[in-house]
């Protein structure tokens, strides 16, 4: 490690104007990820014109502020609205509403700040101490890997919804039906078009998850006429948000762990956050003792998908830089922006534009403080959001859901497509099919689609989903995560008769 | 509402059952992972038809899960139950359906600058009996703030609507 340029890139950082964008980046950052529909992705696309002017050091630098900012500002609405304001906080929504409604906003909020800085810090010194061996290690990933990380993925989402198993898988495997909607990757054969060009390219993901969580959710609510929190929840006051803090760090062995596996989920591409913070919220509630209390309002389980989430960002980093494969739809941007900058990923960048790299690192280390004591700061006083009417705020979010779908691409195909998965979903919440597994069906089906037939034409076949070791223990993982109710069940009823 | 149940998990039945008809039209390559998926995910479907069309199936299916899925009601839904009137609900539901088709309707045929405003106003007013005040207060912030980010900072097209293009 060239010590001599880190120490000089992060002088620069915290010189003038480098802190300027640093906190600039991050308040933008936040704003962004806490608006439902918005993204860290959509913040690099808005922020990536204004950067043309910049040396490649400070765009990176703003960039990677805002970028790194935005998970923790999605963990607001998730805890607040039951809204993920980004995808990969879809995991917080679990537990983070619930205490939302038992008038524990404040303490879900704290402890969403804290885990994510702690996450983001270890996600990228774990990054920057296992570079090496990571890239060994993905450079194992084969065809049979990426399949069996998809539907591992989408197995944990129908465990996780409980007592509902049944349900779960078959939304998830509708959601991997509706994914092969458009042209077939290998042969390009149209499937499912009926004619009709819009749906040549598939049906988006990001309409659709603004229809199936947003719009279905927020139906829900104003159908319902109650406010988010409960009645007895009041406000949050500061001593709540610092008692999510102290929280946190009792719990510090979960954040290690979920940040580690956020980081290594990160580093895989393509699976995206919304698995690893899925991946963190089981472990937790496998590992945890007295897990009972997971789904029904734990700080535990707002504690370990934030940590995972955050942590994720480093690891997605790996691929990105080294490879050019981005670990997730921000990360494609970034290498847009790193393009336009005139810097190529591999080894020029690593040689040539270290500097740039360490800025970047930095700056997302950076980003995750100055959000956390932003965080903590206002915490209290978003926590009011949650006493206002859904019939006030209910009809602002159908609209913002709607020109944000519009925006992705400026097409009127996109406002309908949210409007049917938001019918769709509010049909599904009610009778206990799981949305996010339909989502994540559409989202990894795909993938899972590529890598199975990629994988059949492969030397190893079909038998390399088993004989291939890590591919196996994937496999092993998703049986037992299927089979467990099942075998509960059975014990449970054995139980009884005895 | 167990009717209701019925008809989305007959439509979803429907919907498996028609893509999976569909796919022996492709060629084989194209066709090999949605039939698989396809597959599976119609058994998945048969058996949660089979569950709320018989209760003593659903009864025998949650001895063997362990749990209790609550088949016909989420939990919340029974518990929110308690306080809105299922009658009262219905209406609610069928009308909050109406007023986002209503949206996106007035989107497509006016666009956003002028679906936003009359929307959020006769929503507020109509639906939520705010007072004017807010209702125009509200209406007009929105479409300022609209404004102001997606066309004047963000510079993008919005629709313009069928009308006035």
């Amino acid at each position: 490690m060239d010590w001599e340029l880190f120490i000089a890139t992060l002088a620069n950082l915290l010189g003038w104007p480098g802190i300027l964008f640093l906190i600039s980046g991050t308040i933008i950052g936040m704003i962004f990820g806490a608006i439902p529909g918005l993204s860290g992705t959509t913040a690099i696309v808005v922020l990536i014109p204004m950067t043309f002017g910049m040396n490649p050091s400070t765009a990176m630098l703003w960039l990677g502020a805002a970028y790194g900012a935005a998970t923790y500002g999605g963990a607001i609405p998730s805890i607040l609205i039951n809204t993920p304001g980004e995808a990969p906080n879809a995991a917080t929504v679990i537990d983070g509403f619930p205490m939302s409604q038992k008038g524990k906003a404040g303490i879900a909020l704290g402890a969403a700040a804290t885990a994510s800085t702690l996450g983001g810090l270890i996600g990228l010194l774990i990054t920057l101490s296992l570079i090496p061996l990571l890239i060994k290690f993905l450079m194992s990933f084969s065809y049979q890997e990426f399949f069996m990380m998809a539907f591992l993925g989408l197995c944990i989402i129908a465990v996780l919804g409980e007592g509902t198993l049944i349900k779960g898988l078959a939304s998830g495997g509708l959601g991997i039906m509706l994914s092969f909607i458009g042209f077939d990757p290998i042969t390009s054969e149209l499937r499912y078009t009926f004619g009709i060009e819009y749906l040549w390219d598939g049906i988006p993901v990001v309409p659709a998850i603004f229809g199936l969580l947003a719009i279905g959710e927020v139906m829900d609510l104003i159908i319902e006429g109650k406010t988010i929190a409960s009645p007895r929840a009041t406000r949050a006051p500061q001593g709540q948000v610092w008692e999510g803090v102290i929280e946190t760090f009792k719990n510090i062995p979960l954040v290690l762990r979920s940040s580690a596996l956020g980081t290594f989920i990160g580093a895989i591409p393509g699976v995206g956050g919304t698995v690893a913070g899925f991946f963190a919220y089981m472990q937790a509630k496998q590992t945890c003792k007295n897990n009972e209390t997971f789904g029904k309002g734990d700080v535990r389980g707002v504690i370990a998908p934030e940590a995972a989430n955050d942590a994720k960002e480093g690891g997605a980093l790996l691929p990105t830089l080294a490879f050019g494969i981005p670990g997730s739809s921000a990360m494609a941007v970034f290498l847009g922006a790193l393009t336009l900058h005139g810097l190529d990923v591999g080894q020029d960048i690593f040689v040539t534009h270290l500097g740039v790299v360490y800025m970047l690192i930095l700056a997302m280390l950076g980003c995750h403080m100055v959000a956390a004591v932003i965080g903590l700061l206002v915490a209290d006083k978003v926590a009011i959001l949650t006493r206002i009417r859904p019939t006030l705020f209910g009809p602002i979010i159908f609209v913002v859901c709607l020109i944000g779908a519009y925006a992705l691409r400026n097409s009127m195909g996109d406002v309908f497509v949210t409007v049917l998965f938001g019918l769709l979903g509010y049909e599904m919440r009610k009778f206990g099919f799981s949305r996010i597994a339909l989502f994540l069906g559409l989202l990894l089906g795909g993938m899972a689609e590529i890598s199975f037939r990629q994988a059949l034409m492969s030397e190893a076949g079909t038998a390399g989903f088993f004989t291939r070791p890590i591919s196996l223990v994937l496999f092993l993982t998703m049986l037992v995560m299927i089979t467990s109710p099942y075998i509960r069940g059975y014990r449970k009823r054995r139980r009884q008769s005895v | 509402m167990k009717t209701e149940e019925k008809v989305l998990t007959f439509f979803l039945l429907g919907i498996v059952c028609f893509m999976m008809v569909l796919t022996f039209g492709y060629r084989p390559g194209s066709r090999l992972v949605p039939q698989v998926i396809g597959f599976c995910t119609l058994a998945l479907m048969i058996i949660l038809c089979m569950m709320v069309i018989s209760p003593k199936f659903a009864s025998w299916y949650q001895k063997v899960e362990g749990t209790s899925p609550l088949i016909g009601m989420s939990k919340e839904l029974i518990e929110s139950g308690k306080k809105v009137e299922q009658k009262d609900m219905k209406k609610r539901e069928i009308s909050v359906v109406g007023w986002v088709l209503f949206l996106m309707a007035v989107t497509y045929i006016l666009g956003f600058l002028v679906a936003i405003p009359l929307f959020l106003f006769l929503f507020l007013k109509l639906w939520a009996k705010e007072g004017w005040v807010l209702s125009l207060c509200m209406s007009g912030t929105v479409l300022g703030v609209v404004f102001f980010v997606f066309v004047y900072i963000l510079q993008l097209p919005l629709h313009e609507g069928i009308v006035f293009q």
